[in-house]
């Protein structure tokens, strides 16, 4: 559905033929978010997981402009409920849960299933756990 | 600073190596030494998530560094100052310090193979319940203790319980990992369970020359030892200078180095003729 690579593309300017970078897709995922809705993939620069510490995941989410910031912020969506449920895990698994307006970023930290790297580990950086959350959905359109 | 300076550069964008901090009493700048690399007030505030539980507050020996003041101006279009970061110190005598530790916990063996066989795949969950059981059967009696875990790529192997799609894939990658006390025991679990996983039955079994597609001879491979983290703990009202023995020595010389490559003996691969 996607098109990554960008794609050059000619563009007239003032009678002038310049060519531009045109940006690829910004939505890779499917199926198309349902009308006025979108994912927080489609709207994060950044959405990661990482091990904090041998014990514990962290998510982290990072925005490109301070008004998708606001709008994620305001929308209310990002907090310990919604990752205690998107998880499975229990409330008080979820370690941390808050925005640093500094970085326009929303963190959240959840105890790991199982101690990093021990037997039967599955993802010993924890760097491939933050699927659900880029599926998560939000209030607003993709436009 | 400490928190960012640790990975150099890693707070730029885009990413680089080495970094220049310069610290003052009351705040720091930030700058990339790659000259096409820059730091802004976001990519340096961004930082302080990176593996960490929380931005806000950093704990480290003796206290714990809060951010949730901080300040980041850009300076120019490469550098950022970082102001208002307070250190809030235990209460006096009460320093804390934390203890990390690893131990062997036994050796492991693991295989590699995978299932496309749909009737296999529509009912393998039983299936790898009852070559479990297969196994912990032939173990019994042999005297030691051991674990089995399959992991399975195409289910849930890369996110295991947090997986929230159960869906099943076309094939099914298996990636089957044993534990005992030795490795030769470690190798003798793992056997068994490729063993049944080739050769167990399943209702409605048409495949009856085997179920398991493995890429690699032998299947088995024996891993070694088993590291897992058994500290991580945080000792309190501790005296830091004592937890860490430290000597000095004097070092007399030119201070110069002086590469010298070590000599490698390379040549055609000698086959005794015997």
């Amino acid at each position: 559905m996607c098109t990554g690579v960008p794609k050059l593309a000619v563009v007239k300017a003032g009678g002038t033929k310049i060519k531009t970078l045109q940006p690829p897709r910004n939505y890779w995922l499917t199926p198309e978010p349902a009308a006025g809705t979108c994912y927080l993939a489609d709207v994060a620069s950044v959405l990661r997981s990482k091990n904090s510490g041998p014990y514990e995941l962290t998510f982290d989410v990072m925005f490109p402009n301070q008004e998708i910031y606001d709008r994620v912020k305001s929308a209310g969506v990002l907090h310990e409920e919604t990752i205690s449920k998107l998880y499975s895990v229990p409330r008080k698994d979820v370690i941390a849960s808050l925005f640093f307006d500094q970085a326009m970023a929303y963190k959240a930290t959840i105890a790991r299933p199982a101690v990093s790297g021990g037997f039967g580990e599955i993802d010993t950086h924890g760097s491939q756990q933050h699927i659900p959350l880029m599926y998560l959905t939000l209030p607003f359109g993709r436009d | 600073m400490g928190k960012i300076m640790e990975c150099g550069a890693q707070c730029s964008i885009p990413k680089s190596k080495e970094g220049l901090a310069i610290l003052r009493k009351d705040s720091f700048d930030m700058i990339p030494l790659d000259p096409k690399s820059k730091c802004t007030t976001v990519s340096v505030a961004s930082h302080f998530l990176y593996e960490k539980t929380r931005p806000d507050i950093l704990h480290g020996p003796g206290g714990a560094l809060h951010l949730d003041q901080t300040t980041y101006e850009q300076l120019d279009d490469r550098s950022v100052r970082v102001r208002n970061a307070k250190f809030v110190p235990e209460p006096e005598g009460e320093y804390t310090v934390k203890l990390e530790g690893a131990k062997v916990n036994g050796y492991h063996t693991i295989f590699l193979g995978a299932l496309r066989d749909p009737i296999l795949l529509q009912q393998f969950d039983s299936w790898i319940e009852r070559i479990r059981a297969y196994v912990d059967e032939r173990m019994d009696g042999l005297g030691f203790e051991y674990d089995l875990k399959i992991h399975r790529y195409g289910v849930d192997g890369v996110m295991g319980p947090l997986e929230p799609d159960h869906s099943v894939g076309k094939e099914v990658f298996i990636a089957g990992q044993a534990r005992a006390p030795t490795q030769d025991q470690a190798d003798q679990v793992a056997g068994m369970a490729k063993f049944a996983f080739t050769h167990a039955p399943y209702p409605g079994q048409l495949a009856t020359a085997g179920n398991f597609a493995w890429p690699f001879t032998p299947c088995e491979i024996p891993m070694g030892p088993l590291p897992e983290f058994c500290v991580y703990h945080i000792m309190r009202k501790v005296d830091p200078i004592a937890l860490f023995p430290f000597s000095v020595i004097d070092a007399h010389g030119d201070n110069t180095y002086v590469h010298q490559p070590r000599k490698l003996r390379v040549g055609p691969i000698r086959v005794d003729p015997r």
